[in-house]
């Protein structure tokens, strides 16, 4: 066949047992065909070039990449999709199977990659059919999976191809079984007709001033609807997270401060022609000095980033003095650590759909908080923001990244000009090079310790590169301020966490976010105290873990344990002897205790809502504000409830808008909104609230002499009442939360939140089931109880009610809603008044074995052991599913993620060039095991648990690269070439030593003595 | 512009979708898709895909290193895909056949207006396809006794992206190296045989001093004209380790 590209083709093919006709421009791919032209949703785009295998299908019984064919080249042939397995003639059997066991074991989380990933596991179960972890393995490693670590699938097609019975739970997951089905569909995957496509012209400079920009060109492009620059915004120009600071521009007006601002919009017909009208858009810049280092960034003379200075959140942490306790102190031991940046590598694209609906607009994207981006846009777009509604099902990863606006602002502005639906999904490259990274981090350390290895104390110097604008990063610097000394006790520590401004990309959090870093911090001077003073890396953390564990007020908690010890014995335990490498590699084993925050408060009082209903039917819902990006919600909020009252049926889980609408459960809880005078003041009270880190963070800022601590202490001392005052009053006067300004899910406290509210919603519905049951059945509440299908009396079961029964004796639904509070968090600097701190932590230990080529720099991963306190295991599979997949994101990050930046911009390009680890990465047996504490501040005793291991990881692998190598990691990611001039470094201490028969701080004999 | 597997061209078409070509589509005909076990040689069809020879019976042992190099390519998605002939086309340092072609001293039919011809596989990853010519099939000698080994290095081991591959192609006759063959990929536009550490193998009996002989000539010799990162130095570094290996493995086969 020979056609001009532009041709229209006709072609006709066989999908999923369907004969399909159609004409198509010859340059469309097999993916766009299907998913864009045909609707076959479950054929995801991921990266477009092969790599990520969420476009999967079978094409004649084999599995391709559908984004790498153009769909002429299937012409005549048969297509099976994610959705469409039943019609692969030869197994429909064993693909069931093999469902019903990937549900099973929860192998999936957000569930993106899911159909790609099924077409692959289907296409093995009927082609190979070994049950050979390895040969799956290999099978599957065209298919990233950003969430699970991928163990979980690889052992749900062992079990298939065993013919293992399943165990019996995934009846249960109605939404999971969706994804696995490839019928649950994703921002991006929404296509409205006639929709336009929206384009974005980014800065060409990391920094400069705009002298001018002429549209006229792009604007004559054919097809071209608008081009839209800050002068077409009608309300305020305003994006970002505006908890801190008000000072990122929707659009740029005349300054550029990195890659990642936004210039210009275009909407056309087609994508070509937008395009084109983006590269028609003239912009004449003058570049100007540009900072991309924090130390840089520091100095008097640095180019200033903002409109003030540089340092745009400081947090110190005090206790004790550690001037003299480093005096006192036997050795001192100082290093410098340093983390990368990374990308959050979502497999979904960001971005999505919208339109008008009458009066109201739409906007289908990935959120996590619907509130935020709502006020956002209808700031932007001067409407009232009940007219606007954010739509969010599911989406195809987060880990922490739509915390913060993304590209709704732009989607909606656009929508708002042409009256037409637009689709605004960024590129893969785009998303690489111009959107927000994880919070590069710097790190100084002293800590001082006796000669038997006791802690004395610690003083750093730490820093978060905050990129152009505020944004979220004083929290993460809070977070560094908070857990800078790790899971250790150390009786003095002067600390100073700062915030600055570079010209760099603008960061988001991204699991974990500021305890990975802070944690890589306190671990590797830890590591390098060990190595230093000879002794065992065990021993040194066990005599210095915490001894007790402190609420969320900093008080003791006499009763509570604190799991340190107990995960590190375990993880000992289970690595056992350390195993031999192969010859000519060298061996190393890393262990890593953590300590990281889950339920981050924000310095506020926190409130969640839930409803738990039933309807006529007897079916259960549970709704509340909370979009699901994978982190399970949706399964154990749900299961939670049906466990809690006994049901037989798990319930359906939906985000209400009607809680969006109104997150503090007013408007549901009461059956009419709130006041107007009423919600005004409310309003006037949460702005005090929130200005009130403003003037708090420029008294620190300006907190450069130690000395001052007292006085500042005195200057912050109304700051710090009047913070209280206002928390007292307002948890007296208003019943709502604060919630509208904060980001809902963070810090691994959706599920235990969400899950709490929905407990206490459970509790009223039981009531109110009681109550209206008493009245129908004639009998004391107090002899009638909770059955599955109803309610029963206790000593007479056959007086009983059903569900569907009480609902009609209501007369309607019956419902009723929960709440679940967060304390304030703690006062962490008196100096500050800075109440923002977590209330909670979870605990996790470690540990792996690994090989390291010396000449080459490859690292085998032999052995990965975790342990974590997770409080009370709700679900095992879903917990093991997070544990392992953060451990997998975090090797990522310790071994191959590298955003590679020359003067702020990037030069990693594409999926093939950004490694997220595929199947082969990760190592083939990760041992989980949990301990309950039952101390956690979730439903019965729960705590978060997604972040703790991407915290973890990421420490555990530096330290067996510092064992193997003799040389200790000062960054992360550590690439083979970085390994080997590490390895190089230490040979030439070696002959250094041999030579002048000094010994080196830092490489004792004792070291390997784990 | 020809297609065959599709799997450089169609992402290029797919970003670039306003560029004006012509495609031709190669992909379904069928003497293209053959695999031929001639006397005296291999004919592997343009449009084989490397999945297909990764695994195919026909390729071990004779020709390992190119069942090797065509199974470390991409990821099985991208395999099942792309094509022997597309690969032999893709001038990039990072093409992952041409080394063992090399080494197995392979050759190509090209197919024009004046009919079939058959050039060496250096000439076509060297100066491209001719112009008005089609690859047809990629021909690979006999070798009687002939062992090779192919070794890649990328910093992922699923869809890594190659930063140095070797290969090495040789026969034992009593005892001693005969027509030793070595390429290496990845250093500079396209994959080179080093013409000394042959030299260094040919008529020597099998010695592990040997092996570091040769790595570290090859190490040494091997033109680097790619701009990092990595650094020349550490893909000089990849070279020798990746010698060392496939001799060793060549020694043990």
């Amino acid at each position: 066949m020979i056609v001009e590209h532009t041709d229209l083709v006709n072609i006709a093919l066989i999908v999923n047992g369907r004969p399909i006709e159609h004409v198509v421009p010859a340059a469309t791919t097999l993916q766009h065909f299907l998913h864009h032209i045909m609707g076959y949703y479950d054929v995801k785009f991921g990266c477009g070039e092969g790599v990520c295998g969420a476009c999967t299908v079978l094409l004649d019984g084999e599995a391709v990449a559908s984004c790498l064919m153009l769909a002429a080249q299937a012409q005549g042939r048969t297509v099976i999709t994610g959705a469409g397995l039943k019609h692969a003639a030869t197994a429909a059997a064993q693909v069931s199977a093999l469902q019903t066991q990937l549900v099973d074991r929860e192998a999936f989380q957000c569930g993106y990659c899911a159909p790609g990933m099924v077409v692959k596991a289907a296409h093995y179960v009927m082609s190979d059919n070994r049950p050979d972890p390895m040969a799956i393995r290999r099978a599957l490693s065209g298919n990233i999976c950003r969430c699970s670590g991928y163990q979980q699938i690889v052992e749900a097609i062992v079990a298939a191809t065993t013919g293992d019975a399943p165990l019996g739970t995934a009846k249960s997951r109605d939404d999971l079984r969706s994804k696995v089905e490839g019928t649950a569909h994703y921002p991006t995957d929404r296509q409205v007709e006639n929709a336009l496509v929206g384009s974005i012209l980014w800065s060409e400079w990391p920094s400069a001033r705009i002298q001018n920009i002429h549209t006229e060109a792009a604007a004559a492009v054919p097809g071209v609807v608008a081009v839209l620059t800050c002068r077409d915004i009608p309300g305020q120009n305003l994006t970002g997270t505006t908890i801190f600071a008000a000072d990122q521009p929707l659009l740029v007006v005349d300054r550029v401060r990195s890659m990642g601002d936004v210039v210009a919009l275009v909407a056309a017909h087609t994508a070509a022609a937008a395009r084109e009208a983006v590269r028609r858009i003239q912009v004449t810049y003058e570049p100007l000095p540009a900072v991309h280092d924090v130390l840089e960034a520091l100095a008097p003379d640095a180019p200033k980033v903002g409109s003030r200075g540089n340092v745009i959140a400081q947090f110190t942490h005090v206790k004790g003095n550690t001037e003299v306790a480093l005096r006192q102190a036997d050795t001192i031991v100082e290093g410098t650590f340093r983390c990368t940046m990374n990308d959050h590598a979502c497999m979904e694209l960001e971005g999505g759909t919208g339109w008008w609906e009458g009066e109201d607009m739409v906007l289908v994207v990935p959120s996590l908080t619907p509130h935020v981006a709502r006020a956002g846009v209808a700031r932007a777009l001067k409407l009232a923001e009940e007219r606007i509604r954010i739509v969010t099902p599911r989406m195809g990863g987060s880990f922490g990244k739509y915390l913060i606006p993304s590209v709704e602002g732009y989607l909606a502005l656009l929508v708002q000009a042409t009256g037409n639906p637009v689709r605004l999904v960024l590129e893969r490259d785009e998303i690489l090079a111009r959107r927000v990274k994880r919070h590069p981090f710097l790190g100084q350390y002293r800590l001082g310790l006796r000669r038997d290895g006791t802690f004395m104390a610690l003083d750093a110097d730490v820093f978060a590169d905050a990129g152009p604008y505020v944004s979220l990063t004083p929290t993460v610097v809070s977070v560094f301020a908070d857990e800078i000394a790790g899971a250790y006790d150390i009786p003095t520590l002067r600390v100073r966490a700062r915030g600055v401004l570079t010209n760099n990309l603008l960061p988001a959090p991204m699991r974990g976010y500021g305890s990975q870093q802070i944690n890589f911090g306190i671990e590797s001077i830890v590591e390098k105290a060990a190595r230093t003073l000879g002794m065992d890396p065990a021993e040194i953390r066990r005599k210095n873990y915490l001894r007790t564990r402190t609420d969320g007020q900093g008080r003791p908690l006499p009763e509570s344990q604190i799991a340190l010890t107990g995960t590190l014995d375990r993880v000992l335990q289970r690595l056992g002897p350390r195993p031999q490498p192969p010859v000519g590699w060298l061996g190393g084993r890393g262990l890593a205790t953590i300590k990281a925050k889950y339920g981050y408060p924000y310095g506020m009082r926190d409130r969640f809502v839930a409803r738990v209903s039933v309807n006529s039917d007897g079916r259960f819902l549970v709704e509340s504000d909370v979009p699901d990006s994978g982190t399970g919600i949706t399964a154990g909020v749900t299961r939670l409830v049906a466990d809690h009252l006994g049901l037989d049926e798990i319930p359906q889980y939906e985000v209400s808008q009607a809680l969006i609408d109104d997150p503090s459960g007013f408007l549901i809880g009461h059956g009419h909104r709130p006041s107007r005078m009423r919600a005004m003041a409310y309003r006037f009270v949460e702005r005090l609230q929130t200005v009130q880190a403003g003037p708090a963070l420029a008294v620190t800022v300006r907190l450069e002499a130690w000395r001052l601590v007292k006085l500042m202490r005195l200057i912050a001392w109304p700051v710090n009442l009047l913070n209280s005052a206002v928390n007292w009053a307002k948890a007296r006067l208003f019943p709502f939360g604060l919630d509208s300004y904060i980001p809902r899910t963070s810090g691994s406290r959706g599920m235990f939140m969400v899950g709490r509210a929905a407990l206490n919603a459970a509790d009223g519905l039981r009531q109110v089931a009681l109550t209206v049951a008493a009245s129908s059945l004639g009998l004391p509440s107090e002899q009638l109880q909770l059955t599955g299908g109803g309610v029963q009396q206790r000593s007479e079961p056959s007086h009983r009610v059903t569900w569907a029964q009480l609902v009609r004796e209501a007369g309607g639904t019956l419902a009723a809603l929960g709440e679940a509070h967060l304390p304030p968090g703690w006062l962490l600097d008196p100096a500050t008044g800075n109440y923002i701190g977590s209330v909670d932590y979870m605990y996790a230990s470690h540990g792996c074995d690994i090989a390291v080529h010396p000449e080459t720099g490859e690292v085998q991963i032999l052995r990965y052991v975790a342990c974590q306190d997770v409080g009370r295991i709700l679900n095992p599979e879903t917990i093991r599913g997070q544990i392992i997949g953060g451990i997998a994101m975090g090797l990522g990050q310790a071994l191959w993620e590298n955003i590679v930046m020359d003067h702020g911009r990037v030069q990693t390009v594409g999926l093939h060039d950004y490694l997220v680890p595929t199947s082969l990465e990760i190592p083939r047996d990760i041992e989980v095991e949990l301990l309950e504490s039952a101390d956690g501040l979730g439903p019965g005793g729960a705590k978060g648990v997604a972040e703790a291991a991407a915290v973890a990881a990421p420490s555990a692998m530096a330290h067996a690269l510092y064992d193997a190598l003799g040389r200790q990691p000062s960054h992360i990611p550590m690439t083979p070439e970085d390994i080997v001039e590490a390895m190089l470094g230490a040979k030439g201490d070696e002959e250094e030593r041999r030579a002048t028969g000094v010994s080196r701080q830092g490489s004792p004999p004792g070291g390997k003595g784990v | 512009m020809l297609l065959a597997g599709g799997t450089v061209v169609v992402p290029e078409i797919a970003q670039q979708g306003d560029a004006r070509l012509t495609l031709i589509d190669i992909g379904s005909i069928a003497p293209l898709q053959t695999f031929i076990q001639a006397d005296g040689y291999l004919q592997i069809g343009a449009t084989v895909s490397l999945a297909r020879i990764a695994s195919s019976p026909e390729a071990q042992p004779r020709y390992t290193a190119l069942a090797q190099a065509a199974a470390t390519v991409g990821n099985p998605n991208v395999r099942s895909a792309a094509t022997i002939g597309g690969n032999v086309a893709f001038r990039r340092p990072v093409a992952d056949l041409p080394p063992a072609l090399l080494a197995l001293g392979a050759e190509v039919l090209l197919y024009g207006l004046d009919g079939l011809e058959s050039r060496p596989v250096l000439q076509v990853i060297t100066d491209g396809v001719p112009a008005a010519r089609l690859i047809t099939a990629v021909r690979i000698p006999h070798g009687s006794g002939q062992r090779s080994a192919f070794l890649k290095f990328a910093w992922r081991q699923a869809s890594g992206q190659t930063i140095v591959n070797v290969a090495v192609a040789l026969c034992v006759v009593g005892g001693l190296i005969a027509g030793p063959r070595l390429a290496i990929g990845g250093l500079c536009r396209h994959a080179t045989r080093v013409l000394a550490a042959e030299q260094a193998l040919e008529g020597r009996p099998w010695s592990d001093d040997l092996m570091e002989e040769v790595a570290r000539i090859a190490a040494a010799q091997v033109t680097c004209d790619v701009v990092g990162p990595p650094s020349e130095a550490y893909r000089r570094r990849l070279v020798m380790a990746g010698v060392r290996r496939i001799l060793a493995d060549v020694a043990k086969s």
